[in-house]
């Protein structure tokens, strides 16, 4: 049974923060642009979609869209924190991510400012569960700050 | 001989005045006021060291809200109606929609049109995101 349906028999509820919702349309403005490499076009395709998916959520049962009532000082520093600890991390590629072309790319590869507030934001929460496709939150699974979050990543 | 008899030597800074047969030295002393300060400690993460980076304590603010501790997210009367609202109100939609169980399902793939010919890994397109440092 995959995650959605979880959902969807209740066996999840999703809290879907404006962290999320802002991270989402970021991704999208970024592909549209790629996809169109129009300006124009890619803003009524960004908006388009966006809408698309909003909707979809909005109308999907077992999904909340809440923000913990936390000040930005108990959500920035303990990201800061996190971010401080867990700053060790490398990939290297052998092809350019932008045109593909042979290349030795180096790149950091751990969690970034984003990813920690994620996590704060769930602790916050009072989540029972992090559910992530991105492996990097593997190193928060121990992690003291965020406890008793469960960190799960979907492979 | 009289009968004066020296009762204490001056000092430099010393002022001697003679009243009444009487003689009077007043001497300068200098005083120091000591005020009181009301020390508050204050509990700080523990520091770094050179190669390891310790486990932070949590520090002394960070702490759940208040209202969220006692909020069950899992109970369905948790209410979410503003924040729908508003989204809704963003997006240009005039009214809620309404809520459908498998509506969830639909989630997944809804984005493919954008993604065109290519597979697109988008883990890695949102790590690249953030990884834009400006």
């Amino acid at each position: 049974m995959n995650i959605f349906q979880k959902v969807q028999n209740g066996q999840y509820t999703v809290i879907v923060t404006h962290h999320v919702l802002n991270e989402i349309f970021d991704v999208l403005k970024k592909q549209a642009v790629v996809a169109t490499k129009h300006e124009v076009w890619a803003e009524r395709q960004t908006k388009q979609l966006y809408s698309q998916f909003t909707t979809t959520l909005l109308s999907s049962t077992n999904v909340l869209i809440k923000d913990p009532n936390i000040s930005a000082k108990n959500l920035y520093s303990p990201a800061f924190s996190l971010l401080y600890k867990y700053s060790k991390g490398i990939e290297f590629a052998f092809s350019c991510p932008v045109c593909h072309s042979t290349f030795n790319f180096v790149d950091s590869d751990t969690i970034f400012r984003d990813d920690a507030v994620h996590a704060i934001l769930a602790w916050a929460l009072n989540c029972d569960e992090f559910i992530t496709f991105d492996a990097d939150f593997y190193q928060l699974s121990n992690e003291p700050l965020i406890q008793p979050l469960k960190i799960s990543v979907i492979p | 001989m009289s009968d004066l008899k020296v009762v204490e030597v001056t000092q430099p800074n010393d002022v001697v005045q003679i009243k009444e047969e009487k003689i009077i030295v007043l001497r300068k002393k200098t005083i120091t006021v000591q005020e009181e300060y009301h020390v508050q400690t204050i509990e700080e993460p523990i520091g770094l060291t050179d190669n390891n980076v310790v486990a932070l304590d949590k520090p002394a603010f960070f702490s759940k809200a208040k209202p969220m501790e006692n909020e069950n997210l899992a109970d369905s009367s948790v209410d979410d109606l503003e924040e729908r609202k508003e989204l809704a109100r963003i997006i240009g939609l005039t009214h809620l929609p309404d809520k459908r169980p498998d509506s969830i399902q639909t989630i997944s793939g809804i984005f493919d049109e954008i993604a065109g010919k290519e597979e697109i890994d988008t883990t890695q397109l949102v790590k690249d995101l953030r990884r834009r440092c400006k």
